[in-house]
């Protein structure tokens, strides 16, 4: 990461920080104020917990097989056989919660990059370029910010799912691929794209707000009086800058994708099975909440927790990189 | 003024136009025909059902023609769902419910999400605001499909208090537990919101001038601080009410409630392409309407706001 | 809905209880109905409401499927060769709007019915009427030319020429370089001569050799056929309905004469079916043309029906008020003042409704609910044989499913008793295709044995399953039996994966051939076993396996023409074991209906069709 030539602003007003070009580094001092954050160190402490649980502990042979169903014990309590009990196919619920995690995670950390860039890319040019091109830019931001999410998060994911067939069959003949590989990516991958499709807009606001904020800096005067072209300076010395921000709503963008994610798996649109997310199994749990209780109490609290975790380090990061945004 | 209300007109058109065009071409990219039906249907049944519905006329021809009913204000008929019946006569029964159910979430969030907020503020850093803050977060980090069937499960089953499901028009009992469920999110957005908001105000130097005049704390807060204070809640109200309007789908869902929610995803489910039109516009041109009511009630409060816009 | 205050924390009257006072049924019913036009639906969810507003020739009896009651016909004769039925409709059958009830009624239904222009996706119920077929495909030739008993040449010979086309999707692109007469000669033979329209037929007329005939009709004959199709279609093309003398006829206004195609023992049965029922003529034609579909003559405040109540509120995806029909002709003994049917698609939270009060009836149980009512509710749970089966639809013209031995192989490896007990509780397993319906008794030849499985999977050099492409199993929803079935065969070493579509996707898929297993059902329409072996014959559109057999429908047709019963279900038991020899369809599980059903709710009597007639429920606290 560059140093930065000066303390770029990142609340998320975009008001402008108090310069430091003292001594201190900022991000010594972002660091420090992070770590003095309890609520935002447990956070992390958690979340790092859970993405070990998802991603690595099922490979080890004490977790069991999901989709080993085992009809004669459904719906079983808690037991050292199964610490989570089993669902209502028999299947080991805490395998399933583990690796219905894995699915949210990633659709959560993939979409979020997807929109990362998108509104990176846009803020940016927006930002940097002002005028007509920033007008039209934030124009289309507007008019986007102002359909429903949900909806045309509905329509794109049917679409999406009808066509991945093809999209694996393409895949699987391109690359030669074993398909059973392919398929459980490109059955996630309208979820990504119509996740992704509609909520970078918020970031793209911030983007712009930091790039405009420093392109009126002399660092960049100077850049520009070195005869710089527009990209690198952009790409090279403003963005590094506005760093802050980005990864804050980053951090924040993650939970609202995560909720979209479990959202449309409810309603039936979302993770399609043999697949599942922490959403499905809320659904599984909330209709068999008759008989099995437990099937909605588990993914549920695993879920909450770790959204809380997400905006607890979100706040956290905000608050150390800007403490004169309004938090008392 | 009226410069600023034309040119929102002229965006909120622009909005429905988008979702319009948009709606059109993803449900004519779904790959099956809008005839296939639980029993075989007969290929030349087919084939006269698609003559009937113009669907073999070229694509842009059925857009072009789709887009002047639709400037008529003929959403169509739905040939899935309720096959052979106007989509606004469908519509005109289920919006009712939808506004009735999304007013009384807002209803609940409004009051219940700013009134928890100020009270945080003005007990900052004691248990209260400890208290108030962390439901609110638990209020945002829960989903609504979890809320509510735990809320129809407790009160609806167990207590009894309330129906587990199912809507009447008349009877307010069928309203609460949904509507809670649909505010939640919302109220609890608002209440930090408006913590925040009032916190800032509270720490400004009128404030401690009123205080010092000796006038009375809570005159001080209604009085003085809550105009300023209210600004970042209601900057929030229309992207507040967007999520009402998106939650609805799921919380009608749940609760049996016979609104647009349930008929759009039946209708996504069959690619039913009018039936999908209708409640997407109509979803579309509430929050147009939602957000140009927000920013008349930001422009009140906010008389800063006026030279710029 | 009266209720205390909640504030004041007492305990709401339940709509149940409330309903049980007022005489009203809270019925659970899946779905919304798309329309409530018994020639334009095709569900179970309609036809519960469309009972309840209109009745039939033959009705319903409370407690015997095979009693035939009567409905609009007193009593009903055939002849010795159970071809020609004649139904006698009571003198004071009147429409809810008090005009008169008449066999024109329902010569007006089975025409519009069958009518091709309105495109009636459940026509084919009718084909067992003679020419109902012919006139509803629109068959032209044979109409005009066919079935002229004066035409010069048979039509044994005459049908033998390209009336039907190719399937019209299958046109062949045209080479670039074709002249026109070989396009125009692609097209004819694509469409063939019953689409044609006038144009194409002049210029057939003018240039004989546009046109394909089989060498048996002499060109004058082909002369005729085509003047006669020209002459139709410059005429605007009529109603051939006269023409073609489909084989229903008003004698008299209460006499109603049905001929068919080939004896039918059994039509009592057929004519209870929703299709069969009559429509208000005067009604119809007041909201449109006969062939209008949905011009607005069946919604709420305008359907005028002849059952025991009336169509009085329609509220969309709420619910659907019925209301008791005091001109019916029973109406003395109709026991309830109103039926209520709640959409709920979710069988939980239809579940929930039931338990807390709302419903009388529901649809369905989810099956995991099952022990624990059967512990704590038993009063309240039903589960009844139903006329329905649960079965693997496999796709024979894959590679290693062309072999059926392969195929038999797979049924083996099913355990149906395990099946029964986890994931179709509450169900019967299978013990062939058709379950027990009246006196059949389908040949009990399914067993499970796994090692005879593996047995013959060798035998049909894919031992081990070595060999085999993988296969998926496609289904519309997610449901345990897809992946206990995924299990199943890994017994037997077939690699076997999932596959989910949606609704329309699975249908299509299953119409087009593309897929290799599909989970299906099939609910049998009326009380006879042919309803569960007529649909795997060759063009069938509910068959989509890609299998027919000869000999099969050899067998079928032999029983159609035996008026005796018991010989009638020996022939077909022979055609059965062909069935469950060849297995292009794996029966899995004998459908049962599984319910909640109130104590209060008295006529309500298991019966394997579940048409319970609404007449005969009353509701005793």
């Amino acid at each position: 990461m560059t140093r930065p030539f000066s303390d770029p602003s990142v609340s998320g007003a975009a008001r402008s920080g108090v310069a430091d070009d003292g001594g201190r580094s900022l991000w010594s001092d972002a660091v420090s104020r992070l770590r003095r954050n309890r609520a935002a160190m447990w956070s992390c402490t958690f979340l790092t917990i859970v993405v070990l649980l998802c991603f690595i502990v099922p490979f080890f042979p004490i977790i069991q097989d999901p989709a080993v169903q085992d009809l004669s014990g459904r719906n079983a309590s808690p037991s050292a056989g199964h610490w989570m009990g089993t669902d209502h196919l028999g299947r080991d619920l805490l395998a399933r919660v583990l690796h219905g995690g894995r699915i949210s995670i990633l659709v959560g950390l993939v979409t979020t990059l997807v929109s990362l860039t998108i509104g990176v890319c846009i803020g940016a040019v927006a930002g940097y370029a002002g005028g007509r091109i920033d007008a039209l830019l934030m124009r289309v931001v507007d008019v986007l910010y102002s359909l429903p999410f949900l909806i045309i998060v509905i329509l794109f994911s049917a679409l999406a799912k009808s066509h991945t067939e093809r999209l694996t069959d393409g895949i699987t003949a391109l690359t030669g691929w074993n398909r059973d590989a392919v398929a459980p990516f490109t059955g996630l991958l309208p979820l990504f794209v119509a996740i992704g499709a509609l909520s970078w807009l918020n970031l793209s606001r911030i983007v712009r707000a930091s790039v405009q904020d420093l392109a009126g800096r002399e660092f960049v005067e100077a850049a520009r009086s070195l005869g710089l072209p527009h990209h690198r300076i952009l790409f090279h010395h403003i963005l590094p800058n506005a760093v802050g921000p980005i990864v804050v709503y980053a951090t924040l963008t993650i939970p609202g994708v995560m909720l979209f994610e479990a959202t449309l798996s409810f309603l039936g649109m979302g993770v399609q099975p043999p697949y599942s997310s922490w959403g499905v199994l809320i659904k599984d749990g909330a209709d068999r909440m008759l008989s099995n209780s437990l099937l909605l109490v588990f993914p549920s609290i695993l879920f909450v927790l770790t959204l809380l975790s997400l905006n607890f380090l979100g706040d956290g990061l905000r608050d150390a990189l800007d403490p004169k945004s309004s938090r008392d | 003024m009226t410069r600023v209300i034309l040119q929102r007109l002229l965006q909120g058109l622009l909005v429905l136009f988008v979702l319009a065009t948009l709606t059109f071409f993803l449900v004519r990219a779904l790959p099956y025909g809008p005839f296939q039906d639980e029993r075989a249907v007969p290929s030349h049944v087919r084939e006269r059902l698609e003559q009937l519905h113009g669907y073999d006329k070229p694509l842009v021809v059925q857009y072009a023609m789709r887009l002047g009913n639709l400037a008529r204000g003929e959403l169509g008929t739905s040939l899935k769902v309720m096959e052979g019946r106007e989509v606004t006569a469908i519509l005109a029964q289920a919006f009712p419910v939808s506004l009735a159910l999304g007013l009384m979430a807002m209803l609940i969030a409004v009051p219940v999400g700013v009134a928890a907020g100020v009270i945080a503020a003005v007990r900052r850093n004691r248990v209260v605001d400890y208290a108030v803050m962390a439901v609110a977060l638990l209020g945002i980090c829960l989903p609504n499909f979890v809320i509510g069937p735990v809320l129809a499960e407790l009160f609806g089953r167990r207590l009894a208090w309330f129906p587990v499901s199912g809507w009447e028009p008349r009877d307010l009992s069928f309203m609460i537990l949904p509507a809670v469920t649909l505010g939640l999110g919302s109220a609890a957005y608002l209440s930090r919101l408006t913590r925040t908001g009032m916190v800032e105000v509270l720490h400004q130097d009128f404030i401690r001038t009123a205080r010092a005049k000796g006038q009375r704390e809570s005159w001080v807060v209604l009085r003085h601080a809550l105009r300023g204070g209210l600004i970042p809640p209601v900057a929030y109200l229309g992207p507040a009410f967007a999520a009402t309007v998106s939650g609805s789908v799921v919380v009608e869902s749940i609760f049996q409630v016979p609104g647009i929610g349930r008929l759009f995803i039946k209708a996504i489910e069959t690619s039913d392409e009018a039936l999908i039109m209708g409640p997407v516009l109509i979803y579309g041109s509430l929050i147009v309407v939602a957000n140009f009511l927000a920013d008349l009630v930001q422009l009140w409060l906010n008389p800063r706001l006026r030279s710029n816009s | 809905m009266a209720g205390c205050s909640v504030l004041t924390g007492c305990r709401r009257e339940t709509p149940v209880e409330s309903a049980n006072r007022e005489g009203v049924l809270l019925v659970g019913n899946s779905a919304e109905p798309r329309a409530l036009d018994p020639h334009l639906v095709t569900g179970v969810p309609e036809s519960k409401i469309l009972s309840s507003v209109f009745e039939g020739l033959v009705a319903d009896h409370p407690s015997g499927d095979d009693v035939m009651a009567p409905g609009v016909a007193v009593r009903w004769e055939h002849d010795a060769d159970m071809k020609q039925w004649v139904f006698h409709l009571r003198g004071d059958a009147r429409w809810s709007d008090g005009e008169p009830l008449t066999a024109a009624d329902f010569v007006f239904s089975y025409q519009r019915m069958l009518h091709p222009s309105l495109a009636a996706a459940y026509a084919p119920m009718l084909y067992p009427i003679r020419n109902a077929e012919a006139y509803n495909r629109d068959e032209r030739g044979r109409m005009l030319c066919g079935m002229d008993p004066a035409f010069p040449l048979g039509w044994d010979i005459l049908g033998n020429a390209n009336f039907r086309g190719t399937d019209a999707t299958s046109v062949a692109s045209p080479a670039t370089d074709d002249d026109d007469r070989t396009r125009l000669r692609r097209e004819f033979a694509a469409k063939g001569l019953d689409r044609l329209d006038a144009a194409a037929l002049r210029a057939i007329l003018d240039d004989p050799d546009l046109f394909d005939w089989p060498d048996a009709v002499p060109a004058a004959v082909r002369g005729i056929v085509v003047g006669r199709l020209l002459a139709h279609a410059e005429a605007g093309a009529p109603d051939l309905f006269d023409r073609a003398d489909v084989g229903v006829r008003a004698r008299d206004p209460h006499t109603l004469e049905i001929s068919l195609r080939e004896p039918m023992p059994y039509l009592p049965s057929v004519v209870r079916h929703f299709t069969w029922y009559p429509v208000p003529r005067h009604v119809v034609l007041r909201h449109g043309a006969m062939t209008d579909r949905f011009t607005g003559w069946s919604e709420a405040g305008t359907l005028v029906g002849n059952g025991p109540f009336v169509l009085n509120t329609w509220r969309f995806n709420h619910f659907i008020e019925v209301v008791g029909n005091p001109r019916y002709w029973d109406a003395a003994s109709v026991g309830l003042k109103a039926v209520r049917f709640h959409p709920i698609e979710n069988p939980y939270t239809e579940a929930r409704s039931f338990l807390a009060g709302q419903l009388h009836t529901t649809y369905t149980l989810p099956p995991e609910l099952l022990g624990r009512m059967r512990e704590r509710h038993p009063e309240f749970l039903k589960v009844e044989p139903y006329v329905g089966t649960a079965f693997l639809r496999l796709n024979v013209n894959r590679a290693g499913l062309d072999d059926p031995r392969v195929r038999c192989a797979i049924s083996l490896a099913i355990h149906r008793e395990d099946y029964c007990r986890y994931i179709y509780e509450g169900y019967q397993p299978a013990q062939g295709m058709t379950p027990d319906l009246a006196s059949y008794r389908g040949p009990r030849m399914l067993r499970h044995d796994l090692d005879e499985a593996r047995a013959l999977l060798a035998d049909a050099g894919y031992p081990g399953g070595a060999g085999l492409p993988s296969y998926a199993i496609l289904t519309s929803r997610p449901h345990p039996v897809s992946d206990a079935l995924q299990q199943t065969l890994r017994l037997l070493g077939l690699r076997v994966t999932i596959e989910r579509k949606d609704w329309g996707s699975y249908i299509a898929a299953q119409q087009e051939l593309r897929f290799d297993m599909a989970i299906g059902s099939w609910i049998g329409d009326y009380l006879d076993p042919t309803t569960f072996l007529d649909m795997w014959t060759r063009g069938n559109g509910n068959n989509n396996t890609g299998w027919d057999s000869p000999a099969y429908e050899a067998l079928l047709r032999e029983a159609a023409l035996q008026p005796d019963t018991a010989a009638r279900f020996a022939t077909l038991v022979r055609a059965e074991r062909i069935l469950l020899e060849e297995m292009p369809v794996v029966p899995i599980a004998w459908n049962s209906r599984i319910y909640l059903h109130r104590p209060e709710v008295r006529g309500w009597h298991p019966l394997v069709l579940d048409n319970h007639p609404w007449k005969a429920v009353r509701l005793d606290p």
